[in-house]
């Protein structure tokens, strides 16, 4: 076995049997052939351990870690832990690497010494097939470095970083929008790019339905966000270790608390609407449960609450559960008194059918 | 002669390379020669066969057509032999395969009516040394499916195909001197737009001798590197099917490996009971030599 390959794949595994084994075949499938596969089983309760064992047995190159669950950040961790190789190339366990993916990463990053990230472009597929879908993120590294503050500019199972650089900048952190953070702190000191070609085939899941990502993806991107803001302030970081999944860590950071409802209210408002127009009912009050449950935290949100309440009873109709409705309606009420307004035009509308209907969005 | 409207019958050449198989040769020309249908050319050319292939050529005299080159492989033998035909369509044969008599009468009309078809194979009967272990691998004919093609090269190298298509792929590629320069062929005109068809009768026969059909050459079908070599060439269609080979690849390991897990037990038992082994342990020669042959017999299953 070679103990110094140059490239080190990292796969985490959580319950993906159906997908890991195809996965694990197009790493072996790979052109350039120097690389080390480090897949961790983080905790799989279905026949993931199972898929991959045959692979770890008969290949050397190819290293399987079990652990029991301990989630995102830290099985991401433990794989870049394991990784010898001077370059770390991620791959997720239901994505499908081309077969000269590691071939182009390696000839540029061997070119381009001063890139520390690099990623590429994916094309989408679902178990039907390839979608005419592809990624478009900035390819040139100051195009880059000008997006990435404000929004992602990298699809993580496209990533290759140097190795020693991920060990001079940390690990992951946060549970969600773990990259995002990660890439920040990578572009405070170093240059990313991205290779205009497709690497890698990025599965979309049927039950994946949100565009926009969860609630805890908008606020973790948010905490990634303003802690690169902090850094490049102050030169130190607010948050030191792996913080708890939880909105109060936002807070005591000292992300402003408008910030956060605003992050709450654009992104996952779209995704309840979309629910809604689709009569997925039940998706979507799963949804504004949860968005409420956060916001009441998060101080100052009473009238963002009362927007929530209003959504909620909009999902519920009178004369099915007309005590749901009313319960959720007098909240918005009380929440936030411009809402009796909405009310009184929503009412008018209901009796006076010829005009337009009144939109729930103010 | 097969019935159908079109009077159009274009004429088929069959090419027929030869290295170090002279013995088979006889076998194979008078195959081609037997066609029931009417416009054959027979074309064999010799790869620098140091046996008497030219022998059994001459025997034919202008029954058949003659080439001679110096040995640089079956790609290239082929190309040779197709440079030199003067048929519409082509049907490459090797010189220790045999077929139907029908079939030319059985393909040409659907390669003649469909456009879109771009070759014609037939389902494949094994003889010879036919090793039971081998004829479930074998490359029985089966219904067009690109994914398999790209995942196991299954098909036989005698299809019929036009040899304008030939032309426009720019021949069998000649790196490919042992093995898969049939695969690679066939997935060059798949490129092409066009898509196999599968007659649903036995009108090829395929040899089975010693260990390997190409018996002077090196082992192996499509070794890795050959099969990568095919990767990279056909790299926007194994792009297109990308998950799906895939899937079926990790499909066919964990076949592979749950038979193993299955085998393993008895594989145990097979050199537990080695006829030494047993004699030490007091049992007579014979008894020892016959519980062996059992275990061999059921590991072989």
């Amino acid at each position: 076995m070679n103990r110094n390959p140059l490239v080190s794949v990292v796969m985490a595994a959580h319950n993906v049997e159906r997908y890991v084994a195809s996965a694990i075949e197009s790493v072996l499938a790979q052109t350039f052939t120097d690389f080390e596969l480090v897949v961790v089983n983080d905790g799989s309760t279905d026949q993931t351990l199972q898929q991959i064992q045959p692979y770890a047995q008969r290949d050397s190159r190819i290293r399987l870690i079990h652990q029991s669950r301990q989630g995102i950040p830290r099985v991401r961790n433990t794989a870049c832990a394991h990784a010898a190789g001077k370059y770390i190339a991620v791959l997720d366990a239901d994505d499908l690497a081309l077969p000269d993916r590691l071939a182009k990463q390696v000839d540029y990053m061997e070119t381009n010494p001063d890139v520390a990230l690099l990623g590429g472009q994916v094309r989408y597929f679902n178990d039907q097939g390839l979608l005419d879908q592809y990624s478009q993120t900035p390819t040139d590294s100051e195009e880059v470095a000008r997006r990435l503050p404000e929004r992602n500019a990298f699809i993580h199972s496209t990533v290759m970083m140097r190795r020693e650089v991920f060990r001079a900048v940390g690990d992951y952190r946060f549970p969600y929008a773990e990259e995002y953070d990660l890439y920040l702190r990578f572009a405070d000191r170093y240059r990313l790019a991205n290779l205009p070609d497709v690497l890698t085939y990025y599965r979309v899941h049927p039950n994946q339905r949100s565009v926009t990502g969860t609630i805890g993806d908008v606020l973790f991107a948010l905490a990634a966000r303003h802690c690169a803001r902090a850094r490049r302030r102050t030169g130190s970081d607010p948050i030191q270790g792996i913080p708890p999944n939880d909105v109060n860590v936002l807070l005591k950071v000292g992300v402003p608390s408008d910030e956060i409802v605003a992050a709450l209210l654009t992104l996952p408002i779209l995704n309840v609407d979309r629910y809604m127009a689709q009569n997925e009912w039940a998706t979507a009050r799963a949804l504004l449960t949860q968005l409420d449950t956060v916001l009441r935290k998060v101080p100052s949100s009473r009238k963002a609450r009362g927007q929530i309440a209003w959504l909620q009873s909009c999902t519920w109709k009178l004369r099915q559960a007309p005590l749901r409705k009313l319960y959720h309606l007098s909240r918005a009420c009380c929440l936030d008194p411009n809402r009796f307004h909405d009310l009184l035009v929503a009412t008018r509308n209901k009796w006076n059918k010829t005009l337009p209907a009144a939109s729930h969005a103010r | 002669m097969p019935d159908s409207p079109s009077p159009y019958w274009p004429c088929v050449s069959i090419i027929i390379p030869c290295y170090k198989q002279a013995q088979f040769l006889a076998e194979a020309i008078d195959s081609a020669l037997a066609q029931t249908y009417p416009h054959v050319e027979v074309v064999v050319v010799n790869d620098g066969s140091p046996d008497n292939t030219a022998d059994v050529c001459k025997r034919y005299g202008n029954r058949i057509r003659y080439v001679e080159q110096e040995n640089k492989g079956v790609s290239e033998a082929r190309n040779a032999g197709i440079r030199a035909a003067i048929g519409e369509y082509i049907l490459p044969l090797d010189a220790d395969d045999k077929i139907d008599p029908s079939f030319l009468a059985e393909t040409v009309p659907v390669l003649r009516d469909n456009p879109q078809v771009g070759f014609v194979y037939t389902d494949v009967v094994e003889f010879g040394q036919v090793d039971f272990r081998q004829a479930k691998a074998g490359l029985g004919g089966r219904t067009w499916d690109i994914v398999r093609l790209l995942v196991q090269p299954y098909l036989a190298c005698s299809a019929l195909y036009r040899k304008t298509d030939w032309a426009q792929v720019g021949g069998y590629r000649s790196e490919f001197v042992h093995a898969a320069e049939d695969t690679d062929f066939w997935l060059s005109l798949v490129e092409l737009g066009k898509v196999g068809y599968y007659v649903q009768k036995p009108l090829f026969f395929y040899r089975r001798h010693g260990p390997n059909t190409r018996s002077s050459q090196p082992q192996g079908r499509a070794s890795a590197e050959t099969y990568a070599r095919i990767i990279q060439l056909h790299r926007g269609l194994f792009e297109q099917y990308w998950p799906e080979v895939l899937a079926a690849w990790a499909k066919r390991y964990q076949e592979a490996f749950a038979y193993i897990r299955k085998v393993e037990p008895l594989l145990e038992d097979y050199y537990r009971l080695r006829p030494g082994r047993l004699e030490k342990l007091g049992v007579p020669l014979p008894l020892a030599r016959a519980l062996h042959n059992a275990a061999k017999f059921f590991h072989a299953r």
